[in-house]
């Protein structure tokens, strides 16, 4: 007798039933709900700030030049000649607009603040119409100036020098520019101790960002002395996978959490009432197929909506408008935070990722409770509950 | 063995680390006919009812259905044979916080297409055992005997093949020991194979209805004097 | 790069898929020796039993170790790149894990071909309860080991080798393979134009659905099948995997002389990769279950009326699959030709 039987995967029938044996159980269902929804909305936040700060850092460091040089020497970095280093840098065939330039960090009123030169309009890209800095000016950022801007701000480098505040750099742009003092180039070299002619690096493009990495032993070759090049691309990959990182480490943190969660499932699916009732409907015809199936019904019933609600609970934690906590936390700011930004790839896949760190654990301790169900004698059950 | 019914080779079960509750049974319980298995308390009658409805897998031996080894076969085969097998168990197993019907509907669930003709058919199975309106009742607000009787209804539901029942008249009185005997008769009539496990003396005098009277001992079921 | 989050849960994946997976290889194990089908004796009841539960766990282990493999492919091919210096696709990725990276990827591939092979021996022997496969199936459970212990062990050096210190030349190996310094590539290009390479795989998937087709419809089983099926899956692998490196990838990349197998799971190219390279899996899959089913029937007479449905069902799958990759390898090279009025090369 061949026993083949077309096989249902969906069966309202089922369905129904495995909602309102989960309303037989309100309290646990409510626990597990929630439960289900904290740690997903844990699993998301971490992945979700994974992908914006991937992704702020990846558009922010497109605009970065493509390679950077910087001299050194035995003990550690040396200003160079600036005019020099880009007649060399010229030389190399691929590339495009190289120009040095003065930056540096030195002391602020409130810590150090990264000094930044300017010394033309096409070095620098700064909102047209805003006056660039003369000698004894400085534009300074949200961070340097707090909630007013001041009328002078004092620097310490190699000299002292007091400038005067002609204005403070956008806040929508604070997660660049937060402790950032624009000066004239005057004043930037006698604070960075630079002498005449010299510079801090040298920024360059490529035609084409690639090629960046291929362009590296040409440049080296240009110079005359030691040279260190960094390209945007493995700025970048330094970034992300120091992100990753902390990244991985934090779902790591959340395992115990599930962990929890699912010894409860499992506990309360094959000990006590349930265990009995299993070993009943069991006894009465219902399949292990139709028991893995209501286990599988009732945990997406439950699953479901809380990772869903979760992911959501994550969405709004960081992006709702007015959110501070992120920056507060991460970096200490206060005030506005960052532009924080999510592509559309970066949210689906982190949301995915969120879901699957949970659910599957999740779905396979319900499986693992319900195969026991359809594994099991259903007279073994019946005895052992009772 | 191409014998229809029950039938049971070599049969036997203990549980680990003690002795054979069943050893060596050999027995055959044929379709269209009632077979009432009596014993002493602790004999083994209800393990003997799990094995033949296959709630239980025997640790040795075979359970037979229709010429087929059923209790050897994988899960998924042995559960959907499991649905020709209507149980009534020594303690009802019945799930107290449903309602009568659902509780008698619960075999029903996972095949059901049409659940009208599922309820007019329970209606009048609990019509026929003094049941009428205990439909929507909770469970909880029946006496053990009724309980019994909706255990009883919820075996029968699905018109089964088999029919296996332990101490289905512990709670009942005369009336509803006869209703039981009326519905056991059309079973039997229905070419269901029938076996009932009691020590009750009004199914032991019955005279009609049961085909086979038998003696359950660990190795054998003999006649009953 | 051992601590990315997709990292993590490849390993929690394969970690749990080894656990489950010892627990029934301890059961076969121990039943193997043991079985007795005649018997009626506790032995031979507690090997049924045991048997009846590994089933179930060589399921759970071919599930997990899949989802792990499409995990691993999205990292190699979407995530990692970005990490690596240097590296702009998969092929950049691979480099900086070595040989035990694309090991891993093979392993697991073999791995899974094994537990396909049977699962579809248990499927069929599923249909009956009598158990005629049994033993068959034990033993191929069993034989999934040495790929999964050499998958594994190649992913732990993977994974840890993957660094964001070391740059890579992503292109660099490509075009060294494409340039014939790998025997195979060196065979397929020095072979084979490019446009030749695209209508060989585009008649080799037609004859592939036609096949398909056939046997989806007739489930034949004989010896000639197995032979036909089996040369027919070998050949139009091969067309169909150079056919996409050197016939589809220009008209996809848009670039002619780029024969990079990971650009095409790129977002940049619409990842179409998984499309293609999925297509390429199922068939290959639906065509060993036919085998399988032929084979299956062929030997064990009771259950060749089984083996037949799932061989007609293998085929029904190739034909479709077969014929959807015949669709959507062709469409950016319709696409191309329509809008520029002629080919790439």
């Amino acid at each position: 007798m061949s026993q083949a039987t077309p096989r249902k995967v969906w069966s309202p029938a089922l369905a129904s039933w495995a909602a309102r044996d989960l309303m037989r159980q309100p309290a646990f269902t409510l626990v597990l709900f929630v439960a289900l929804a904290a740690v997903t909305a844990l699993a998301a936040l971490v992945l979700l700030l994974q992908q914006t700060l991937a992704t702020a850092s990846t558009r922010l460091l497109d605009r970065a030049p493509h390679v950077v040089v910087r001299r050194v020497g035995a003990g550690g970095w040396l200003p160079l000649d600036a005019e020099a280093a880009r007649t060399r840098a010229a030389s190399v065939v691929g590339v495009l607009r190289p120009r040095a330039r003065m930056w540096g960090v030195v002391s602020g009123p409130e810590g150090a603040v990264t000094l930044v030169a300017v010394d033309g309009r096409d070095n620098i890209d700064l909102p047209s119409g805003w006056p660039l800095p003369h000698s004894g000016e400085a534009l300074v950022g949200p961070g340097v100036s707090g909630d007013e801007t001041p009328e002078h701000i004092s620097l310490n480098g190699s000299v002292s020098r007091v400038l005067t505040v002609t204005g403070q750099l956008p806040r929508s742009a604070g997660s660049v520019v937060h402790d950032v003092v624009v000066a004239h180039a005057e004043d930037v070299r006698a604070l960075l101790g630079l002498g005449p002619g010299q510079a801090s690096d040298l920024a360059l493009d490529v035609f084409h960002p690639d090629e960046a990495a291929a362009l590296l032993p040409e440049l080296a070759a240009a110079f005359d002395w030691p040279v260190q090049i960094t390209t945007r691309q493995e700025q970048l990959g330094r970034h992300l996978a120091h992100i990753s990182r902390a990244t991985g480490m934090a779902c790591l943190g959340i395992g115990p959490l599930l962990l929890a969660i699912l010894s409860v499932v499992v506990a309360v699916g094959i000990w006590g009432r349930r265990s009995w009732e299993t070993g009943v409907l069991r006894a009465v015809g219902w399949t292990g197929a139709d028991m893995l199936r209501l286990h599988l019904y009732r945990g997406l019933l439950v699953g479901l909506p809380a990772m869903s609600i979760g992911t959501l609970i994550a969405h709004l934690l960081l992006f709702w408008p007015g959110m501070t906590w992120v920056p507060q936390l991460l970096f200490g700011w206060s005030g506005p935070p960052p532009g924080f930004y999510l592509s559309s790839t970066g949210s689906a896949g982190a949301w995915l990722l969120a879901m699957v760190l949970v659910g599957v654990p999740f779905m396979a301790a319900v499986f693992w409770t319900g195969w026991r169900a359809a594994g099991a004698d259903p007279g073994d059950i019946l005895e052992g509950g009772r | 063995m191409h014998l229809s019914g029950l039938a049971c080779h070599q049969l036997g079960f203990a549980r680990p680390g003690r002795k054979p509750v069943i050893d060596m049974l050999q027995a055959r319980f044929a379709p269209g006919q009632a077979t009432l298995i009596s014993a002493p308390t602790g004999t083994g009658k209800s393990t003997l009812l799990h094995l033949l409805g296959g709630l239980l897998r025997p640790t040795s031996g075979e359970v037979w259905a229709d010429g087929q080894a059923v209790s050897r076969w994988p899960a998924p085969h042995r559960d959907r044979w499991r649905r020709q097998v209507g149980m009534v168990f020594q303690h009802l197993n019945l799930v107290p916080d449903l309602s009568v019907m659902d509780n008698v509907l619960l075999p029903c669930i996972p095949t059901a297409s049409s659940y009208t003709a599922l309820i007019h058919r329970a209606g009048a199975l609990l019509k026929q055992l003094d049941l009428p309106a205990a439909g929507r009742e909770p469970l909880q607000t029946l006496s053990g005997g009724e309980r019994q009787r909706v255990a009883i209804v919820r075996a029968l539901i699905t018109r089964p093949r088999f029919l296996l029942m332990d101490e289905p008249t512990s709670f009942q009185d005369d009336d509803g020991t006869a209703n039981l005997l009326i519905l056991l008769a059309e079973a039997a009539a229905d070419d269901a194979c029938v076996v009932v496990c009691s020590h009750d003396v009004r199914l032991r005098d019955e005279t009609r209805i049961f085909g086979q009277k038998l003696c359950l001992h660990p190795s054998s079921l003999e006649p009953d004097p | 790069m051992t601590w990315h989050p997709v990292a993590l849960a490849i390993w929690l994946l394969d970690i749990t898929a080894w656990l489950i997976y010892m627990g029934a290889a301890w059961r076969l194990l121990r039943i193997l020796p043991n079985w007795r089908p005649l018997s009626l004796d506790a032995r031979q009841l507690w090997c049924e039993r045991a048997l009846e539960l590994t089933r179930y766990q060589g399921r759970w282990v071919l599930l997990l170790l899949a989802a792990a493999y499409v995990l691993l492919v999205i990292g190699i091919s979407n995530l990692w790149p970005s990490l690596v210096p240097g590296a702009m696709c998969g092929t950049g990725v691979l480099q900086a894990m070595g040989a035990p990276g694309a090991r891993t990827l093979l392993y697991w591939a073999l791995t899974l071909g094994m537990l396909y092979v049977w699962l579809v021996v248990v499927q069929i022997d599923g249909r009956r309860p009598e158990g005629w496969l049994s033993l068959l199936q034990a033993r191929l459970l069993l034989m999934a080991s040495p790929f999964m212990v050499l998958g594994s062990w190649s992913l732990a050096q993977a994974l840890p080798a993957l660094t964001t210190e070391v740059p890579v030349s992503c292109c660099a190996v490509v075009y060294d393979q494409a340039g014939g310094q790998g025997w195979v590539t060196a065979w397929t290009t020095d072979f084979l134009s490019s446009r030749a390479w695209f209508w060989s795989c585009m008649a080799a998937s037609g004859a592939m659905t036609a096949w398909g087709g056939l046997q989806g419809w007739s489930g034949r089983i004989g010896k000639g099948v197995i032979a036909i099926s089996a040369g027919l899956l070998l050949l139009w692998l091969v067309a169909a995997l150079n056919g996409l490196r050197f016939g589809i990838a220009p008209y996809v990349y848009e670039v002619l002389g780029h024969p990079c197998p990971w650009c095409f799971f790129l977002t940049a190219h619409h990842a179409v990769g998984f499309v293609f390279y999925g297509l390429v899996a199922v068939v290959m899959c639906e065509a060993l279950a036919g085998l399988v089913a032929v084979s299956v029937g062929r030997h064990y007479a009771v259950l060749a009326r089984d083996a037949r449905r799932r061989s007609q069902c293998a085929g029904r799958r190739v034909m479709w699959s077969s014929l959807l990759f015949w669709a959507s390898t062709a469409a950016p090279v319709v696409f191309w030709r329509v809008r520029f009025g002629g080919w790439i090369d």
